[in-house]
């Protein structure tokens, strides 16, 4: 479970972006964020992956304090994610290296984890083979389409038995095929591992397909969450059904409404 | 590229270099300008007898600088593109000191430090030394954000930014720094080595050979010299090819 527990939180100089702004995502949920641009969806993913800081307030994930970045957490960003001058295999592994690099201290990587690099390259070609990758893998990021690497990035989040998904834009700038395939991995590795997925978007179709809770943000400071509860998640193949138009109409006045 | 081209395009400049070569010295006619026959073997015998170690002694000096200077720039460079308050402050000076011909400083150094091997390793480290804090720097605060804050959340301290980012980011340009300032280093290296030794290919061309009109063995060590500047050219052009496989590679694109 995530508690965000009345956080405070602005760049310099800058209107806060959240204040006094509590906030709880429950274990295994997928919640979807959206709002528009500079509401600081982004920010609040970099918040809980422990890369910001909170000026005031804190965040817990399972009643630890959040201080740095966790070993369990995972972070896909829209793009530029990957280390351009190595392979998809190498950049598949970096999570694991970074691991290996530190040895199990708690901090960089979880106290329990077993170092073994067998078991590591095991883990690499199994998301690599899953996610489609295994005949790209010695090609660079320059070569790949976005797709492919958005689920490279994906490949390299989940070689560390992540507990926690937080997710920038990961569907958009991508085609409505290859769109469709990542939003159904999502949904089905959360239903496998009982990840807690946090996504953020601005679209407000993939909010109500993604998500089982909505969070809206408001272009103003923050101060209190604006969640609506959606039924209508994982509705695959329904978005002319009514309740996911419904659902969409809903959020669409909110967003109107907060901004 | 097929394998074989960049062998072809050399020799090829070989065989260029030695027939203009010997057109001139024909033409010209005058103990200034041996013709190539006479000169390559010379060199090819004399490059395993004395004229290698005045190589050597050259060679060697070239490679400690260029370890001085990698192993300073390079964390000097890390450390004004990570911290841009460093970089403000430092920028100007840099700015400056950049432009600066620093073979003028040979007289302050061999004062200063003597006149020993140091002083003249350390004249072309510092050439050497702000090519390469310079593009170093200008790596590492191009890194784009979402990367380093990437490769954070899967747990990578400052260490470890270091050794998969940072490092690896910037080495291309270690590489493409060194690659363009080898000749000045040469150059400098030629100046150094005229006086205060009796070691080094600076040494034998002028003191040895031209001050005492061996025009051939002059030219020998002339060769030497090319020889010593093309070399390390072409093991950094290789490395370079070699860690930048990524920019070479790019078509491909399947949806």
């Amino acid at each position: 479970m995530i508690d965000l527990r009345a956080i405070t939180f602005a760049y310099r100089d800058q209107t806060p972006l959240f204040d006094k702004f509590s906030l709880t995502i429950v274990r295994g949920e997928i919640m979807a964020v959206i709002g528009p641009s500079g509401c600081g969806k982004t920010s609040l993913l970099y918040l809980l992956a422990g890369l910001y800081r909170p000026r005031r307030g804190d965040i817990q994930i399972d009643g630890a304090p959040l201080a740095r970045p966790r070993p369990e957490t995972g972070l896909i960003l829209q793009d530029h994610g990957l280390l351009p001058w190595a392979t998809v295999k190498a950049n598949a592994a970096l999570g694991l290296k970074v691991r290996r690099f530190y040895g199990p201290d708690g901090k960089h990587a979880p106290r329990d984890y077993e170092i073994d690099s067998g078991l590591g390259h095991q883990k690499v070609q199994y998301w690599l083979q899953r996610l489609g990758l295994e005949d790209l893998q010695d090609h660079f990021p320059g070569q790949l389409s976005r797709g492919q690497r958005q689920r490279t990035a994906i490949a390299r989040t989940m070689t560390l038995d992540p507990d926690v998904l937080l997710m920038d834009e990961p569907f958009s700038a991508l085609d409505a095929p290859t769109s469709d395939r990542l939003q159904q991995l999502v949904l089905t590795l959360r239903h496998e591992s009982d990840l807690t997925t946090l996504i953020v978007t601005h679209r407000i179709e993939e909010a109500v397909r993604m998500g089982d809770r909505i969070l809206v943000l408001a272009r103003d400071t923050n101060r209190q969450p604006h969640i609506i509860v959606n039924p209508c998640s994982r509705a695959a193949d329904a978005p002319q059904d009514a309740a996911f138009s419904r659902q969409c109409g809903n959020i669409r006045s909110l967003l109107e409404d907060l901004t | 590229m097929k394998p074989a081209r960049p062998l072809v395009s050399f020799l090829t400049g070989v065989g260029m270099f030695l027939l203009l070569w010997q057109l001139a010295a024909w033409l010209l006619d005058r103990p200034i300008l041996p013709t190539p026959v006479v000169v390559v073997p010379l060199f090819l015998r004399s490059i395993v007898g004395e004229l290698g170690l005045h190589f050597l002694a050259s060679g060697g000096r070239v490679l400690a600088a260029i370890l001085l200077a990698v192993m300073t720039a390079v964390p000097a460079g890390l450390a004004l593109g990570q911290l841009p308050a460093l970089n403000r402050l430092f920028a100007p000076l840099i700015a400056i000191l950049y432009p600066i011909p620093k073979i003028v400083l040979l007289p302050v150094i061999y004062v200063l430090m003597g006149i020993t091997d140091l002083s003249k390793i350390f004249l072309i480290a510092l050439i050497i030394f702000f090519q390469i804090m310079v593009v170093v720097r200008d790596e590492a605060a191009g890194l784009h954000h979402d990367l380093l804050m990437s490769v954070r959340s899967l747990g990578a301290g400052r260490r470890a930014l270091f050794r998969y980012v940072y490092l690896p980011a910037s080495l291309p340009a270690v590489l493409t720094a060194l690659r363009v300032s080898i000749g000045t280093a040469v150059a400098v290296l030629f100046i150094a080595e005229q006086s205060l030794t009796t070691w080094g290919l600076g040494y034998y061309i002028v003191v040895e050979t031209y001050q005492v009109l061996l025009y051939p063995q002059m030219y020998a060590g002339i060769l030497g010299m090319s020889t010593l500047g093309l070399l390390l050219y072409f093991v950094v052009y290789a490395l370079e090819r070699k860690i930048n496989r990524h920019r070479h590679l790019t078509g491909d694109q399947t949806p």
